[in-house]
């Protein structure tokens, strides 16, 4: 029986095949899913803020973009993934209230950006993602077919 | 915001729920026929992963109301209404069956956050002296785990909790729950509990 594993705001998990792997109400957050194609093993870490050295209070490291992806290449690696075909997808770092960023800024931006830049510093291959916007997003990944599902309110399935 | 709630402040912020419940409950009997009653307030603090069950999980929809508050402290405030209290208190408001989600049932919602916001403001105010402007507030609606994590995400740079104020009513056999969230920086609570003479007592 396949299962699907859920993934919590600031927490982060692991799929096999034929498991598939999910996080629901994704608003200025954004889902980081790496995934390993040939091994099907999937891995996503659901983020709340961009930058860990920014913020005193910082033991959850799955709550930063930069250390949560730290910990979830980590993980990986115990799944025994190749390091060096690893890839990702990501959705999220919408931005829910327009009057939020007069006090609080966009966090939705600086998250996508956040997580951008340490793809890049990994040297993971962003093959896809969907982003920004003003509206919240529930994702499922499959790792057999490798497709990121994208769930809105009141807006049609989207596959990316 | 600190992880344990003492019991002073605990108090003081649900007189404050108390007082702004109360107004808003006035405010909107006014507007209404039938008479709205006040439940009691009650403050809790939730883990975020535990927030979004109060609505049914991350996935539900719920409307959010937020608004920009500043002078003396800069905070803002967000009131939260499950999907079938918001339908419900919009029918008792303006007594037909409209969506919530055209722009007439996302007026009237936007109407229903401005008041208790407003009450809100007005109490945090009488009751602590700071000086306090609040902007026309905003609607969203969309999914529970979306729309709260606009206060998880500011709370979050300090803390893994948010204090939730349990503001509802009772329209004669139904309980409607609203509820208001405060999302500020440490320091303005800080700049609140000093105001009401607390500020010593809690850690």
């Amino acid at each position: 029986m396949n299962k699907i594993v859920r993934v919590g705001i600031a927490q982060m998990n692991i799929c096999k095949a034929p498991d598939r792997i999910m996080t629901v109400g994704l608003g200025s957050c954004i889902g980081v899913v790496i995934y390993d194609e040939i091994k099907q093993i999937a891995g996503m870490v659901h983020i709340m803020l961009p930058d860990s050295a920014q913020i005193k209070k910082n033991q959850n490291k799955l709550k930063f973009a930069d250390t949560g992806i730290d910990a979830l290449l980590d993980e990986l690696y115990i799944w025994g993934v190749d390091k060096y075909s690893l890839k990702a997808k990501i959705a999220g770092g919408a931005r829910m209230f327009q009057l939020q960023a007069e006090q609080i800024g966009n966090i939705g931006d600086k998250n996508i950006e956040a997580v951008h830049m340490k793809l890049m510093e990994k040297k993971i291959p962003l093959i896809a993602e969907d982003v920004g916007l003003n509206f919240g997003r529930s994702i499922v990944f499959d790792p057999v077919t490798c497709e990121l599902v994208i769930m809105t309110s009141g807006k049609q399935k989207k596959i990316i | 915001m600190r992880k344990n709630l003492s019991e002073q402040m605990h108090n003081a912020l649900s007189e404050i729920g108390n007082i702004g419940a109360g107004n808003a409950t006035t405010a909107l009997s006014l507007m209404l026929s039938s008479k709205l009653t006040m439940t009691p307030p009650e403050v809790s603090l939730y883990d975020f992963n535990q927030l979004e069950n109060i609505f049914g999980g991350a996935d539900a929809t719920i409307v959010g109301v937020l608004s920009n508050i500043e002078g003396d402290i800069n905070v803002m405030l967000l009131f939260v209404l499950g999907e079938e209290d918001a339908k419900h208190l919009i029918q008792i408001l303006v007594n037909e069956n409209i969506s919530f989600v055209s722009d007439y049932g996302k007026d009237v919602i936007n109407e229903i956050g401005n008041i208790m916001i407003g009450s809100y403001v007005a109490s945090l105010e009488s009751l602590s002296g700071i000086k306090m402007r609040y902007a026309l507030p905003e609607v969203c609606i969309d999914m529970a785990g979306a729309i709260l994590s606009v206060p998880c995400t500011v709370l979050g740079q300090v803390c893994d909790r948010a204090l939730l104020i349990n503001s509802g009513f009772q329209s004669g056999e139904k309980r409607i729950n609203g509820y208001i969230m405060m999302i500020s920086e440490s320091n303005s609570y800080d700049i609140i509990l000093e105001k009401l003479g607390i500020g010593e007592s809690y850690e």
